[in-house]
């Protein structure tokens, strides 16, 4: 039996490369491959799933899921194996440099092993066409794009409902905005804080932001809660950080507005769960973003304050706007379909492996 | 694609968002320096590579973190770990208070060395050319006649958004409004009301300019730079390419060189700088993102003008 066995750098539950990566276990079980998952690192609650990079057997061929600088992928050149890259982009370490220089580092790895795999690979697979573009830049040739595999039922976790009503209740007449993803200096989480700043003033004094996501930077973090506190909104933002399911469910029902400011991503997951959650997205067109909403969502050419705010506005009054953007956006998210998404896959890796 | 989705025209909606935020800038709904005042609180709490131009904020942020504490705090919440803590910094107290003596030596040189910059770029600045300007308050805005006048309108009709006037042009704002187009402008100093609906803002002309979020005027037009250094003249040229919209209009109405010291000898002693020639508003107004200048010569003073590269 040919195998076809993946490479993580760091696997975790409830990520999107994370759910990526079984969903391509499975498709490369249904094609008759024999696959396992090596990884560097995995959290414990997935570590059952895994074996170490250290205990490959050899042979077959090996699919590297890239999106960071990591040990495993100077492991991975050096082996004799056919290789497939897999693709999520890799956030440019100018952003992360001043606030965490050995992320930096680290994410310049990432580049580097990106740029050296290129050779040694066979087929790289782009999750959309900005990576593709990226993959090109760097030498590899085929390339492909296939969405991320995306089970969007796992959007319908159970929503916490005592918690939905307290959300609710502190919204208390308010615009919520919402944007889910970790602090990060490319999501650009200081931009969200300026705009939403600009638009309690001029529209809304009892509007709320709530930014749900871990902190991928502590520096970052803290400069964050400073500058709320400095324009004097550090009452209506919350820092929610990591939360369960239910609760993540939660946020998504009791927003009136998606709103992402990131300057950097790969894909964007969560804009797709706030099309499924039927929330209006007022997005920055940065990077994979024009891309993953397409005509799902209002995509903005600037993100000056005053321009966010109007437009957030403009989306919450304008009731026609809001349904039509709300409908675009499910529309949108049939793109994504899993099964169309799997055969893709499927279609790709048959095409070098045989 | 959907139904529903080709049936929402979001380009014309950005469009509208456009416009709306133009109009409220206007309006005074979003200040000039309400956005700046946000970059800046963020950029206090940014690392100094990140962002901001705020020098003095800066150094007072460097100050503030350049004492490094050696003693960690011992204090907890069971108090035999306390006494573990105090008995680990007993030991170690020694190493600690080395390391840290070092590291604040070294940020204090730091701070120290930005503080020296910012006194001798003070000093700079304080050397610059500075001339009263009641010395060179007779300096012609050159004949803002007729003529002079309806050639300037010419240049500014159907620009995509709001002309700001630059300068004292009360005269040529009152018949920019008149000619239909939506002019303001703002001056140093209390300007003589024009006409009842016609925008004059008090202000530094030249803040409001650099303000102004990028591509929110249709066009600008700027008179009085004739004395100013060159490098004002640059930076002019400069926030007006910022700020005017692709396809905008940037219109300047300058001293010809050559009578300029002939007609004004005070300031052609005393000023810091004097009228460009045409070839150099050519070179000046191409290398900052204009196309298409051209130069008008009246005979007294020279109409430049140039669109905004797309």
């Amino acid at each position: 039996m040919t195998a076809v066995h993946q490479v993580v750098a760091s696997f975790a539950p409830r990520d999107a490369t994370g759910n990526h990566t079984l969903q391509v276990q499975s498709v490369l079980h249904e094609l008759g491959y024999e696959s396992e998952i090596f990884v560097a690192v995995a959290r414990p609650e997935v570590r059952r799933l895994t074996r170490a990079f250290q205990d490959h057997p050899g042979g077959g061929w090996l699919l590297y899921q890239l999106s960071t600088g990591s040990s495993v992928a100077d492991w991975l050149s050096a082996r004799p194996e056919p290789k497939i890259v897999n693709y999520h982009n890799i956030t440019p370490a100018s952003f992360f440099a001043p606030w965490e220089p050995h992320v930096g580092v680290e994410l310049d790895a990432g580049r580097r092993q990106l740029r050296e795999l290129a050779p040694l690979s066979s087929l790289a697979i782009a999750d959309s066409g900005y990576n593709q573009e990226e993959l090109t830049e760097v030498g590899y040739d085929p390339t492909t794009v296939v969405p991320i595999l995306l089970d969007t039922a796992t959007f319908e976790h159970g929503v916490d409902e005592a918690h939905l009503e307290r959300l609710r209740a502190q919204s208390a007449g308010g615009a919520a905005w919402l944007f889910v993803g970790r602090l990060a200096p490319n999501k650009c989480q200081h931009d969200l804080m300026k705009a939403f700043a600009v638009y309690r003033q001029v529209f809304d004094p009892d509007a709320r932001l709530r930014l749900v996501g871990g902190s991928s930077s502590g520096a970052y973090h803290d400069a964050l809660l400073e500058l709320a506190s400095a324009i004097g909104i550090e009452r209506s933002v919350d820092f929610v950080g990591d939360v369960p399911d239910a609760v993540h469910g939660a946020h998504f029902r009791a927003a009136d507005v998606y709103v992402s400011l990131s300057e950097h991503e790969g894909f964007g997951v969560p804009l797709l769960e706030a099309m499924h959650h039927r929330l209006p997205i007022v997005a920055y067109g940065a990077a994979a973003v024009p891309e993953t909403i397409g005509a799902g969502g209002l995509c903005l050419e600037a993100k000056d304050p005053a321009t966010v705010a109007t437009a957030v506005h403009r989306v919450l009054v304008d009731h026609a706007l809001r349904d039509g953007l709300v409908a675009a956006g499910t529309a949108r998210l049939g793109d994504f379909d899993l099964a169309t998404s799997r055969r893709r896959f499927a279609d790709a890796v048959r095409s070098v492996v045989g | 694609m959907s139904e529903v989705s080709t049936s929402l025209d979001l380009d014309l909606v950005r469009r509208e968002i456009d416009e709306e935020v133009r109009a409220r800038r206007a309006s005074g709904d979003f200040p000039p320096g309400m956005e700046r005042e946000l970059d800046l609180a963020f950029a206090r709490v940014s690392p100094v590579a990140t962002t901001g131009d705020d020098l003095e904020g800066l150094i007072q942020a460097a100050d503030r973190s350049a004492f490094i504490e050696g003693r960690p705090p011992v204090a907890s919440r069971t108090a035999v770990l306390g006494l573990v803590k105090k008995g680990e910094l007993k030991l170690l107290g020694w190493y600690f208070n080395h390391l840290a003596q070092q590291m604040t030596s070294f940020a204090g040189a730091t701070v120290r060395t930005l503080t020296v910059v910012a006194d001798r770029l003070e000093k700079v600045e304080r050397l610059l050319p500075q001339v009263d300007r009641a010395l060179l308050d007779h300096e012609a805005i050159p004949g803002l006649d007729a003529d002079l006048t309806e050639r300037v309108a010419a240049r500014l009709a159907g620009v995509p958004g709001r002309v700001l006037v630059v300068g004292d042009g009360g005269g040529l704002l009152s018949a920019l409004v008149a000619a239909g187009i939506d002019a303001y402008a703002v001056t140093p100093g209390a300007a003589p009301r024009v006409g009842p609906a016609i925008e004059q803002r008090e202000g530094d002309p030249f803040e409001h300019l650099a303000d102004l979020a990028p591509g929110s005027l249709g066009g600008t037009i700027v008179l009085g730079l004739d004395a100013s250094a060159t490098g004002v003249k640059i930076a002019h040229v400069q926030a007006a390419a910022s700020a005017i919209d692709e396809g905008g209009s940037l219109v300047v109405v300058a001293g010809r060189p050559e009578h300029w010291g002939r007609d004004n000898p005070v300031e052609a002693d005393l000023a810091p700088g004097r009228p460009f020639r045409p070839e150099t508003w050519f070179v000046v107004l191409e290398a900052h993102g204009f196309a298409l200048a051209e130069v008008d010569d009246t005979g007294q003073s020279l109409l430049v003008s140039a669109l905004r590269r797309r």
